[in-house]
């Protein structure tokens, strides 16, 4: 078995491997939106990559071989793209009959309206079922919680987007030069013990600060794009009162400062025109919910003043960087997703006018929130509408 | 990745619309107020210190670059608007309980928009002349020769006017001060004080950011240089104070006859090469923007000190506060005010003359500007980013 012999087999196995991706993208979900959207594109890309390691085998087998070659066959570009492949065939899958129908295509076009109106993060990528909600910063794509819960888990994702945002967000230099705005503020961050100024309430020693950071931006920047729907999400939704003040990961805030930190970008919003206190009520009744849910849990929901002090600037912070930077993604819908209740309360939807889905997750909520809504019906209609919209997009 | 020169716009343009949102509240009830002061004591935070003590050490003391020139007194400038937006926001909400008055938060937001302007400005134009391409070169070694001697002029005139005018300035500040108290200051450049305060939130946290910046330009210039500044602002000041002050006073100490004398055997050199001229005519042009750079600083400096002492004036003719100095023996408040003005003017002299001898390059300081003497030791093409 000379080295000729086996570059040559490991060549024809790669390649392999890299057509039966091409023939499982071909096959999978033609002439969806996220075919149109991503696979053909990736198609492409497995077509270019495989046709230039068939050059490399032509090379091979007239002798013609260097230290290039073996690197060839372990490029971290290859694995890559047969990563991005699989990720793409789960993808399709979620969009398949045997998933609630459209909701990753929704997500995706909620990521595609955020996207659109920021100046600094343009999405072109997919999201995909997973046991849990994450962003997965190489390949740009956002993992959502399986099964979705039609509209009332769609915010949280909103957060994962934030992830991607952080790593975009950037401001320009007088002198025409750019930096990462969030990444510099990371870079720079001193750890408020080191600071000096400490971290009671549930602080815990080993936090991965930098993480810690990056989740903190995720939230702000979820309530600052989403509005209330992502607070609604999180506060009735998700987090636990039971485990208010637990930071086991050293990654995550916990769940009281998180509520914090996401009501304290609220209120800086309803501090600004257009708008101004329009979100009061809905701050204070998400206030109200989170700490009855706390006293049945038999725990405080409060935290520390030396833990508000350090939330409170870091909300500051991060929300003027993202007013500075990414002013077009801020919140404005709130008194016209107001205008939109009987859209999604009446058995049937009226025929809307125009409408973003982002607003529509707003309009639910404040659909929820009205006593003796019908969540089922709201979510339906919501649906309804939000199909609609996707083909407007289309 | 530390405070940079570039990021004062920004930084400075976050200050003044916090103290705007400041005022806004105070005339819309509607606008909870409490959020406001988190935004304004958050960016009032400004330069971390360790960007402010580096100063102008030399790099063998300590294991990181040295902060250049611009990235120092910027910062410094920015932390002195800090305290003075926070002083006067603890006036304007009456903080002192003598009644509110708005009118320092106004200035103090009206001067930090108008510095951040400048620099914005200037940093706009500066990077439009670096990236600029290159001119024609010049048709004959005399014409070579003669845009060199043009250039060299307007650089070095620049440099002696700019810090003539800085001088003046503060000079015209000085005056209105105790004469006792401005030899003291000098003496006690270098040295600390501490300011105790009886006074809100605020007012305090502005007055002990005051005392840091106050501090910070008072020790601006590190162990290696601080004699021999002490002894030039001295020089300077006995000589106004005797009424032998000229503009030739400024250019002896400053260097421009030793450079003159360069530049005039630059122009003599036996066999003129014209791009080595015209390559050093460029050199000049833009040491002579980066000086203006630094001017603009030095002139936001003196304005925020002006701001600076008024408010705190303002705040001891109330009673607000007491104070004690540590490193002078002055009991009473009002000298401490005269000390501090006139440290911190005094430190601003220093800096310009210290500034001026760079640019004519009298003196070298690892990290600083080749000033006019290098270029023409060492005739290199300009950088370009």
């Amino acid at each position: 078995m000379n080295p000729k012999w086996v570059l040559l087999a490991r060549l024809d196995g790669l390649i392999a491997r890299l057509e039966l991706a091409q023939q499982a993208i071909a096959a999978s979900g033609q002439n969806t939106r996220l075919q149109k959207r991503i696979g053909a594109d990736l198609a492409r890309r497995l077509v270019e990559y495989t046709e230039a390691l068939k050059g490399t085998r032509r090379r091979v087998a007239n002798n013609q071989m260097s230290a290039k070659t073996w690197g060839d066959i372990e490029a971290p570009a290859s694995a890559d793209l047969l990563d991005e492949a699989l990720l793409y065939l789960q993808a399709a899958h979620s969009r398949g009959p045997d998933a609630l129908p459209d909701l990753c295509e929704i997500t995706d076009a909620l990521f595609q309206e955020l996207g659109g109106k920021s100046a600094t993060a343009p999405w072109n990528s997919f999201s995909v079922f997973s046991a849990e909600d994450s962003f997965d910063a190489l390949k740009h794509i956002i993992r959502v919680r399986y099964p979705v819960s039609a509209v009332w888990d769609l915010p949280v994702a909103v957060h994962e987007f934030g992830h991607y945002v952080s790593g975009k967000l950037h401001h320009q230099r007088p002198d025409s030069s750019t930096y990462l705005s969030f990444q510099e503020y990371k870079g720079s961050f001193v750890p408020p013990a080191q600071a000096g100024a400490g971290m009671g309430n549930g602080a815990q020693t080993g936090t991965d600060w930098k993480v810690y950071l990056d989740e903190i931006f995720a939230d702000v920047f979820a309530a600052y794009a989403a509005g209330p729907s992502f607070a609604c999400s999180c506060v009735l939704m998700r987090f636990n009162p039971a485990l208010a003040h637990s930071e086991a990961d050293g990654k995550h805030p916990s769940y009281a400062k998180r509520v914090y930190l996401i009501l304290q970008t609220l209120r800086s919003r309803s501090n600004e025109k257009p708008g101004r206190r329009k979100l009061d009520a809905v701050i204070q009744l998400l206030d109200d919910a989170w700490r009855a849910a706390c006293q049945t849990a038999s725990i405080s929901p409060d935290l520390s003043e030396e833990d508000r002090t350090w939330l409170s600037a870091q909300v500051s912070t991060i929300y003027y960087m993202l007013k500075n930077d990414d002013g077009g993604l801020r919140f404005n819908q709130w008194e016209t997703a107001g205008d939109k209740l009987k859209w999604l309360e009446e058995r049937e939807p009226a025929s809307p006018g125009d409408y973003s889905i982002l607003e529509l997750l707003n309009t639910a909520w404040m659909c929820r929130l009205k006593e003796g809504s019908n969540p089922a019906q709201i979510s339906e209609n919501f649906l309804k509408l939000a199909r609609r919209k996707l083909k407007m997009y289309d | 990745m530390p405070y940079q020169y570039v990021d004062y716009p920004a930084q400075a343009r976050r200050l003044a619309d916090a103290g705007d949102g400041l005022l806004e509240s105070i005339t819309d009830p509607e606008i909870d107020r409490g959020l406001v002061i988190v935004e304004l004591e958050t960016a009032s935070s400004g330069v971390p210190e360790k960007d402010l003590r580096l100063r102008f050490d030399p790099a063998e003391t300590t294991p990181e670059a040295p902060q250049s020139p611009e990235d120092v007194l910027s910062g410094l400038l920015l932390d002195l608007q800090a305290a003075n937006t926070l002083m006067a926001a603890g006036v304007a909400l009456n903080e002192h309980g003598k009644g509110e008055d708005a009118q320092y938060l106004k200035d103090a937001v009206a001067q930090i928009r108008e510095t951040s302007s400048e620099v914005d400005t200037h940093l706009a134009k500066s990077t439009k002349l670096r990236f600029a391409s290159q001119t024609q070169p010049s048709a004959t070694a005399e014409d070579a020769v003669k845009l060199f001697r043009d250039s060299a002029g307007r650089t070095l005139d620049s440099v002696t006017r700019g810090t003539e005018d800085l001088i003046n300035s503060a000079f015209s500040k000085l005056k209105e001060l105790d004469k006792s108290k401005i030899s003291e200051a000098i003496d006690n450049l270098g040295k600390s004080f501490e300011v105790v305060a009886k006074v809100g939130e605020l007012i305090r946290k502005g007055l002990q950011k005051l005392n840091e910046v106050l501090n910070s330009l008072s020790n601006i210039f590190g162990s290696g240089v601080l004699a021999e500044v002490k002894a030039k602002v001295k020089e300077v000041w006995d000589k106004f104070t005797s009424g032998e002050y000229t503009k030739s006073v400024v250019q002896t100490i400053i260097g421009v006859p030793q450079a003159q004398e360069r530049v005039n055997r630059f122009a003599t050199l036996p066999s003129p090469q014209i791009a080595m001229y015209d390559g050093v005519s460029r050199e000049l042009a833009l040491l002579e923007d980066q000086y203006q750079c630094k001017r603009k600083i030095l002139n936001g400096l003196i304005s925020a000190v002006v701001l600076a002492m008024g408010i705190v004036a303002g705040l001891q003719a109330l009673g607000a506060f007491v104070m004690a100095a540590a490193a002078a023996t002055v009991a009473a408040a009002a000298p401490w005010i005269a000390l501090a003005a006139a440290g911190a003017y005094a430190g601003i002299i220093g800096g310009a003359l210290l500034v001026g001898m760079n640019y004519t390059g009298a003196r070298q300081w690892f990290g600083w500007s080749r000033g006019v003497c290098e270029i023409l030791q060492d005739p290199r093409p300009p950088k370009t980013v």
